[in-house]
């Protein structure tokens, strides 16, 4: 077979494997949870922590998790969940700045403020979105001098069941 | 001759070329000389050729390059050797399509399109990526934990730690309210 016939039969199918994935980013964004948190790649680099579960494989974690009745609760209400983590290394401005774009943002959008922490190297924001039929999405960003954390849950989570799996985890985001 | 009978002028100048080879025979001449007699412009154009004629009959003939020669004398032969080429290209390209690994790939051509339809929709997670996904979930409520532990602390610090349970418990009653209002929904 000629190079360019592989390259493009290559490419086709890689396209096509791509596909699911553009799919599930797209269903995300048409969720009334959902945010969008720019980027701050520009200034800090890549995340040093990227996360982006779609339905799709929340759908195929739920049935994994049957047999785990406090993790199937907390499956059971989640639509998605997308985290980006930056270290800040002392340089929180660019962050700051970003946080409250998008706590401006949130705002014009109904986005309820729960918890807002503003205390010297420390700004903590949590914002809920519900509606009459409950909880559509949960906002949070944190921003000190060691990350930028920008936290996106999209559904229902119940705070309750999420201490009762963690032990489960190995899982350490201590940072300070 | 009216604008009806009259040829068009690319006729003409064939009749007119032929007229100066000497390839018309007397009626053929006798009519083209007939015509011109009444026709101004085709006079002029048999004048113009004639005198072009002799002018070139005129100029010395010098003998061309033998290179130019020999490419010349090629050209027929390379002709008729690039159309021979071209006709068997095309029945080559034509018996290659009946070939049997064509044909195979001809018929395995569905199965192609029914793969790619399949790549297209989703795919099962491989077990790797399930254990991945539920770590990066668990990282997910890490952070969602330790964003919560700071405003706590925070607000122990601000009001003293008799307030930080009822304000903390409050937050999470509201988040809870609404987790339980969606199971409601559901059931």
């Amino acid at each position: 077979m000629k190079s360019w016939m592989k390259k493009i039969g290559i490419g086709g199918l890689s396209a096509l494997m791509a596909l699911p994935a553009l799919a599930q980013e797209d269903e995300l964004k048409a969720l009334p949870g959902y945010v969008d948190f720019g980027t701050l790649e520009a200034v800090y680099g890549e995340p040093k922590v990227m996360v982006n579960i779609g339905g799709f494989l929340l759908g195929f974690m739920s049935q994994a998790a049957k047999e785990d009745p406090e993790m199937a609760g907390i499956m059971e209400g989640l639509k998605g969940v997308r985290i980006n983590v930056y270290s800040t290394e002392g340089q929180v401005a660019p962050a700051m700045e970003q946080l409250n774009n998008v706590k401006s943002m949130l705002t014009g959008q109904n986005w309820e403020p729960i918890v807002q922490v503003n205390d010297e190297g420390e700004n903590v924001q949590i914002f809920m979105k519900a509606d009459g039929q409950g909880m559509q999405g949960l906002t949070v960003m944190a921003v000190n001098g060691q990350e930028a954390v920008f936290l996106n849950i999209l559904g229902s989570v119940d705070p309750d069941q999420i201490g009762k799996v963690m032990d489960k985890f190995d899982v350490n985001v201590d940072t300070d | 001759m009216n604008d009806d009978q009259r040829p068009d002028m690319t006729e003409w100048e064939a009749q007119v070329n032929a007229l100066l080879d000497g390839e018309l025979d007397d009626d053929q001449a006798g009519a083209l000389k007939a015509a011109a007699e009444s026709d101004h412009a085709l006079a002029s154009a048999i004048i113009e050729a004639y005198q072009l004629q002799r002018m070139l009959a005129a100029l010395p003939l010098e003998r061309a390059p033998d290179s130019l020669r020999e490419k010349l004398r090629r050209i027929p032969a390379e002709q008729e050797s690039l159309q021979r080429t071209r006709v068997a290209r095309h029945q080559e390209t034509r018996r290659r399509w009946f070939e049997p690994r064509w044909a195979m790939a001809l018929a395995a051509l569905p199965l192609v399109v029914a793969l790619g339809v399949q790549l297209s929709g989703p795919r099962a997670p491989s077990d790797a990526e399930l254990a991945q996904a539920r770590q990066d979930l668990a990282m997910a409520f890490g952070y969602l934990q330790k964003a919560s532990r700071v405003t706590e602390r925070e607000i122990e610090q601000s009001i003293g730690a008799g307030m930080r349970d009822p304000v903390t418990e409050q937050t999470v009653r509201t988040l809870s309210e609404q987790f339980d209002l969606d199971e409601e929904k559901e059931t």
